[in-house]
């Protein structure tokens, strides 16, 4: 789950943050406990309840537990039986419906609301959050321009401009905008600034700039420790040098409290990677089970479950049908991708390099998805495209259990390019 | 310039900035905000007419607010912070969530930096930044609450936030003005006295080459004054309070400054009448123990009682003016003999909120004059550490010192004192011109302690 938008969502107002308390409690707690006594203080007004839904959208974030996100939409569906046409609650709303990757209905009413206010940046933010979640790349990017020309600098629309321009491929673009969002975020902020260095560290790692990355990560450690992003982020660099049992350790970690699906999935291919198949295949059972429990919703790890079909349970056909149900939905380049991986898997090249080459139009320069390309390349016999591809999905740092195939495949097709066509 | 598509093929260039007055009025900082009183009279006429018309327009009441703020700033009258604080209220009830919020809490925030709340102050900065706005003014809110708390290596390092933006096509305000005049402060409390003149000149010079409002590029010459004076170099003092006074006439802090000035000069009726023009515009406590100190060094015993009464008397007149004039009265009466017990009450209540080194130096003399020297010592040790040069502390330092009876480090601190200015003060400076006499004659003799009361007071 991406939420972007929830960033500064919480981050209100008139509740000077308690400072030097014993417990340490997180931003998100502090806001919790500010709303409640604003609630109990004046229960008739429906703006305490606002921010008790903002503070538990927020510690929905701070921890990843998905109950606050129902604890909110009870906050925000009181707010609106005081006052049923407050403005703020209909925004509350809806980010509760991009949380639940919800983006159709969150684009119609987030649009329906910047019908009513034009110049609030916060819904534009919706606009291109939910436009992001359904591929429709265009009308992200006018709604993202439109907030940093509507307040230059905005935090939010430097990290909705920052998600685009990774989709780009202008990964230095990207990490420009998310250290401009951090030169803002205020040292009692910690999740906010945490979740900035992840994002910043996300990048060098797709950058394969593994160091600048590690280097990031313990900056977000130590400004927010225990942060289930920073120990994910962690996984990632581990994985990524092949240290594979320490990414299990760090993502057993992480799944101490309120794992999702996609963390379990991590954790499983970290353990495979590891040599740990008993284990692995436990978690795969499990997270197969979890996930097609949720396949129907909008708020689903379809893509991990595809690549489950494809990569560890090899049933391209159950792929290929979970992938084409998900497309339906949106098309971001995700979903093109595990869509053409299923079709991959199923030997329908064509339409795979199709859905594929919808996915990289974009400009997106992702290690996995340049493997995937390769592959499929490679079957339709063209030989240097997939070698460029393989090339590609090195330079990116691709999964580490298909680096080394990819270094294979590579070596083989640019082997095969290189042989005169007569002695084929 | 801000586009999203950075380095490609771009089709939007150049940001389109579709100003909004909150942004505007969010503008103005600590210092920042500032029209001649009688605009700020209409501009509060205007903004009470329009939340009258709009009431539930935020961005009025925010307006609002920041008037009032400005008005306080003007008189000094604290009872327009509680003003500014219903309307951005108000305003913040209607909108707080989201970055429009971000300019109604940065004037909370300076609400509560007027009246000495320096930690809510610190937080209501930090929750504007959090709403991310793209407005980094705040950061220099939460630089000068955290200056006033004491927490200099922090402030130090938050300054850097006032750098960007970088691009010079970003429409964004840049924050030289800010972060120079934060950073001159910094530097001057930790003695880098030359790089605090250069970056306050700066500071200065943006105030007057970006066109900022009159009252602050006022403000901004009188604290270059104010370095220079603190360094003993009242030629330069002098030119900036002038230029002050140039820039804003009547500019009561200014008029002080230079009346200081007159008054290291032994200019004594120019010195009685400018403090008494900058105490017809705001009657700072300060300004009129100073006045009274004056006029009892020239003999005018009449005026110096109803000055010291007007002191406790404007100190005293209102809870918030409790809060802001603490010090103040700690140092009056730790200065004047008088009610000690009180001044020692007040410099600790002082301290609760306010951690910086003045505070330290008050606390410091207010416990060296009920006798508790070595207390005051361990006080003293707290306002001299960052390196400050400042005469006032160098004097409280040399007295506590020579009560210890350690005569070396006593005449090493009287001695810079008096070096750096030796008019530093009307009456101050007399004690440590003769404490330090006391002081040599006493290396040539017997070694005995100091005594109390011999050479010490004021009234010699």
């Amino acid at each position: 789950m991406q939420r972007r938008y929830a960033i500064v969502l919480a981050l209100c107002l008139s509740a000077p943050a308690a400072r030097g308390q014993a417990a340490k409690p997180t931003p998100a707690d502090l806001k919790i406990t500010w709303a409640e006594k604003s609630i109990q203080a004046a229960p008739g007004k429906y703006q305490g309840y606002n921010q008790l839904a903002l503070g538990l959208v927020r510690k929905a974030r701070e921890s990843s537990n998905p109950a606050y996100i129902a604890q909110a939409e009870e906050a925000v569906n009181k707010s609106l039986a005081l006052d049923p046409g407050n403005f703020a609650a209909m925004k509350i709303q809806v980010t509760i419906l991009l949380d639940r990757q919800e983006y159709a209905p969150a684009l119609e009413q987030a649009r329906a609301l910047n019908r009513q206010a034009p110049d609030d940046v916060a819904v534009w933010g919706y606009i291109a959050e939910a436009a992001i979640g359904l591929g429709d790349y265009d009308a992200a990017e006018k709604a993202a321009q439109w907030m940093l020309d509507l307040r230059p600098g905005n935090a939010p629309g430097l990290i909705e401009g920052a998600a685009l321009r990774r989709l780009y491929g202008d990964l230095d673009g990207a990490r420009d905008f998310l250290n401009q969002a951090y030169q803002q975020t205020p040292p009692n902020e910690v999740e906010d600034a945490a979740w900035l260095l992840t994002e910043m560290a996300d990048l060098e790692l797709r950058s394969g700039r593994l160091d600048g990355a590690e280097k990031l990560l313990a900056e977000a450690e130590s400004v927010f420790p225990g942060y289930y992003r920073t120990l994910e982020g962690l996984a990632r660099v581990r994985m990524a040098r092949h240290e594979f049992g320490e990414a299990a350790e760090l993502l057993t970690r992480r799944n101490q409290s309120f794992p999702t699906l996609e963390s379990e999935y991590a954790l499983a291919v970290a353990l495979t990677e590891a040599g740990r198949t008993s284990e692995a295949a436990a978690l795969y059972t499990r997270f197969e089970s979890e996930a097609r429990g949720r396949m129907e919703s909008a708020d689903n790890s379809n893509r991990e479950l595809i690549l489950y079909y494809v990569d560890q349970a090899h049933r391209p056909d159950e792929a290929l049908r979970v992938a084409r149900l998900e497309a339906i939905r949106r098309h971001d380049v995700l979903t093109l991708d595990a869509l053409a991986w299923a079709l991959y898997a199923n030997a329908q090249y064509a339409e795979a390099e199709t859905q594929m080459n919808r996915a990289l139009a974009v400009g997106i320069q992702d290690g996995e998805l340049f493997y995937h390309a390769a592959q499929i390349a490679s079957k339709l016999g063209l030989g240097a495209q997939a070698a460029q591809y393989f090339r590609q999905a090195r330079d990116r740092g691709a999964l580490p259990q298909e680096q080394n195939s990819a270094e294979e495949m590579r070596a083989g097709v640019e082997s095969a390019a290189a042989t005169p066509a007569s002695s084929k | 310039m801000t586009a999203i598509r950075s380095k490609r093929g771009s089709r939007f260039t150049a940001a389109r900035v579709l100003a909004c007055s909150a942004l505007a009025l969010v503008l103005p900082a600590t210092r920042t905000l500032a029209v001649g009183p009688p605009e700020t009279d209409h501009l509060i006429h205007s903004l009470q007419v329009r939340v009258r018309m709009f009431p539930q327009d935020p961005a009025s009441y925010d307006g609002l607010g920041a008037a009032y703020i400005q008005k306080g700033r003007e008189t000094g009258d604290a009872a327009y912070y509680e003003l500014a604080k219903q309307a951005l209220s108000k305003s913040l009830e209607l909108d707080s969530d989201d970055p429009a919020a971000a300019s109604a809490t940065t004037h909370m925030a300076l609400v509560f930096m007027a009246e000495h709340r320096f930690e809510e102050a610190l937080a209501w900065a930090e929750n504007a930044l959090a709403l991310g706005s793209g407005d980094m003014s705040p950061w220099a809110i939460v630089v000068d609450a955290l200056t006033d708390m004491g927490e200099y290596d922090k402030a130090l390092a938050y300054c850097s936030r006032l750098d960007v933006p970088a691009d010079p096509l970003d429409p964004r305000r840049r924050l030289d003005y800010e972060r120079d005049s934060r950073l001159s402060y910094l530097k001057f409390i930790a003695g880098d006295t030359k790089q605090a003149i250069e970056l306050m000149r700066a500071a200065a010079g943006v105030a007057i080459t970006s066109r900022m409002p009159r009252e602050n590029i006022a403000w901004s010459e009188y604290q270059l004054g104010e370095e220079y004076y603190k360094l003993g170099d009242l030629k330069n003092a002098e030119a900036s309070y002038q230029a002050a006074l140039t820039a804003y006439p009547g500019y009561y802090r200014a008029l002080a400054g230079l009346a200081a000035v007159r008054e290291s000069q032994q200019r004594f009726p120019e010195a009685i009448d400018l403090y008494r023009r900058a105490i017809a515009v705001v009657p700072y406590p300060i300004y009129v123990a100073a006045l009274g100190d004056i006029e009892l060094k020239v003999g005018r015993p009449e005026d110096v009682k109803r000055e010291f009464d007007l002191v406790e008397f404007i100190g005293r007149l209102s809870e918030i003016n409790k809060v802001l004039y603490n010090r103040e009265l700690a140092l009056f009466y730790a200065d004047h003999d008088i009610k000690l017990d009180e001044a020692l009450t007040l410099a600790r209540k002082e301290l609760e909120v306010r951690r910086d080194i003045y505070t330290w130096d008050t606390l410091a003399w207010a416990l060296y004059k009920n006798g508790r020297t070595a207390e005051a010592r361990d006080a003293m040790n707290k306002a001299l550490r960052p390196g400050t040069t400042d005469p006032q502390l160098f004097f409280h330092a040399g007295m506590i010192y020579a009560r210890l009876g350690e005569s070396d480090r006593a005449r090493d601190y009287l001695d810079r004192a008096l070096t750096i200015n030796p008019h530093f003060h009307v009456a101050d400076a007399e004690v440590a011109e003769r404490t330090v006499g006391e002081l040599r004659k006493r290396q040539t003799a017997e070694e005995r302690p100091f005594e109390v009361g011999k050479v010490e007071s004021r009234n010699q």
